[in-house]
């Protein structure tokens, strides 16, 4: 079995944190949200992490800096911008076919950070192709997914393995909450399949279980309870660092008249003085004087003195002073 | 010859705006305050030069066709004004961020009153499958936001959705020269019908 990361977006929803990285590199509670997916998958399985030229130096920075993992490669697509960009599934049919691999692919979205062990998800594969779903209990939030229609195997069990009879992207009127974490295991029967599916739609990740059902491939699914984020907006981002800091404050808190509380993440060389944060955000190097900030995410280099803000992404180096 | 006059009392009782829309009961009233300090202050220089006042009946009719004839003046070159700004490329190109209903309103409100601020582009920072509202292209994400402003020569950005977001805009206004406007419903300010 080998891993596949999907990383070669240009993450432009979450401008302007991705203007200048790629989404699996913003830092989640502490280490970057690449770091979180990694450590997930079980030793012993190969790793490539697929992403595009603009990013490629900051990748391999991270795999340098970061990862105590011998068995990982960056692979790079030759896409300067968005227009150039392979496709989710271009990448891994490419992939595929270019290393030409004839085992199991474990493939994963590299912006979702996934709360359950990859390990039980693995021990679900019957040797059709496995997705992992997460019910989101959110009909508003899952038009925006991949639902999956699932039925049990057999009655009297839980929602956990079982066999899905449809699979729809970003339904209007979706028929069912449980959508797809960007998670899943692909037999190597399916490689031809997805390479022939990946030359019409190459950017139609969810489509290929459409395309397996209308084939006759049977897909099953493993749900899981265990906490599931698609960190694609503003909202998200905040929402998945609530979860994993809790009532917390990650990094150095000084003691200078300080009031933090919900969710605080202070990056390296950020310092806060006479300042209240709650459910905030600040990457490397910010400065924070006498301000009360509510729901905010701070980009490097930031200053702020003398405001109050609510619900604010502030853009790189941006300075607020209020004398 | 008045004109110059009826502009000097406008402008320095800050009644003057040709952007404004002019054919309103508002406008109809700041002209008719304009013109009855300027009839009072042109009866009183004429006091204080020939020693004697105007007939008031002259003083009436001369305050109420000015009115007439300034309110009907500002309404003939507001749709010359709105004709000759949006001939060619808008004079005062607008772009819109967002799609939700609100952007929707003021686009489709802008066209169909001509506005001088004319929409070009619409960005939307969640991403949208919709490539156009009432004509203007939807152009994609906050990305391209500096792309756009350049290559569209953005003067105005109104903002209507993603209120995370304003520090970023007013910064990016203010550094390329644009005028920031932030639609007052992204407020929760709304104008119609409210109850408290």
């Amino acid at each position: 079995m080998k891993a596949f990361i999907l990383a070669g977006g240009f993450a432009t929803r979450l401008w302007p944190l991705t203007e200048k990285r790629a989404k699996p590199l913003l830092p989640l509670a502490g280490k970057p949200l690449l770091s979180h997916l990694v450590e997930k998958i079980p030793e012993g399985i190969p790793i490539t992490v697929s992403t595009n030229q603009v990013f490629a130096k900051d990748f391999e920075k991270w795999k340098a800096v970061s990862d105590k993992r011998e068995a990982i490669r960056i692979l790079i697509e030759d896409a300067g911008h968005e227009g150039e960009k392979l496709g989710a599934l271009g990448a891994v049919a490419k992939w595929v076919r270019e290393e030409k691999i004839e085992e199991e692919v474990l493939l994963l979205a590299g912006d979702n950070y996934i709360g359950f062990s990859l390990a039980e998800f693995l021990k679900a594969y019957e040797g059709n192709p496995l997705l992992a779903a997460y019910d989101i209990r959110d009909r508003e939030k899952a038009k925006q997914l991949g639902t999956v229609i699932a039925e049990l195997k057999t009655k009297n069990q839980k929602l956990e393995t079982c066999h899905v009879t449809a699979f729809e992207e970003k339904p209007k009127n979706p028929r069912s909450t449980l959508v797809s974490t960007g998670c899943f295991l692909l037999p190597a029967s399916v490689l031809p399949a997805l390479i022939s599916f990946a030359r019409e739609k190459p950017d139609n990740i969810g489509g290929i279980f459409e395309h397996f059902l209308a084939m006759g491939t049977p897909v099953d699914c493993k749900a899981f309870v265990e906490p599931w984020f698609d960190i694609g907006s503003f909202e998200a981002y905040l929402e998945a660092t609530k979860a994993l800091v809790g009532e917390n404050v990650l990094g150095a808190p000084t003691d200078d008249g300080n009031v933090f509380e919900g969710s605080v993440v202070l990056g390296k060389g950020s310092k806060v003085l006479k300042s209240t944060l709650k459910n905030v955000v600040l990457f490397d190097n910010c400065t924070i004087d006498d301000c009360i900030l509510e729901n905010c995410i701070l980009d490097n280099g930031c200053t702020l003195k003398g405001v109050d803000l609510t619900g604010k992404m502030l853009r790189e180096n941006t300075t607020l002073i209020r004398d | 010859m008045t004109t110059p006059g009826w502009l000097f009392v406008m402008i320095t009782m800050r009644n003057f705006a040709l952007t404004r829309r002019q054919a309103s009961l508002r406008n109809f009233a700041y002209i008719a305050y304009a013109t009855v300090i300027g009839m009072a202050g042109f009866a009183l220089a004429f006091y204080f030069l020939k020693e004697t006042l105007f007939s008031r009946l002259l003083l009436l009719m001369g305050g109420a066709l000015s009115t007439i004839f300034v309110f009907f003046w500002h309404i003939i070159f507001d749709r010359v004004q709105r004709i000759a700004l949006r001939t060619g490329y808008p004079t005062y190109p607008l772009l819109v961020i967002g799609t939700n209903r609100e952007a929707v309103r003021l686009i489709e409100s802008l066209e169909r009153a001509r506005s001088p601020f004319a929409p070009v582009a619409i960005l939307d920072g969640k991403g949208t499958s919709l490539k156009e509202i009432a004509g203007i292209p939807v152009l994609g994400k906050l990305n391209i936001l500096e792309d756009v402003v350049r290559q569209k020569k953005i003067t105005h950005l109104v903002q209507c959705d993603q209120l995370e977001h304003s520090f970023n805009l007013l910064s990016l206004c203010t550094k390329l020269g644009m005028t920031y406007l932030l639609l007052p419903s992204l407020l929760g300010i709304i104008q119609q019908r409210e109850h408290v």
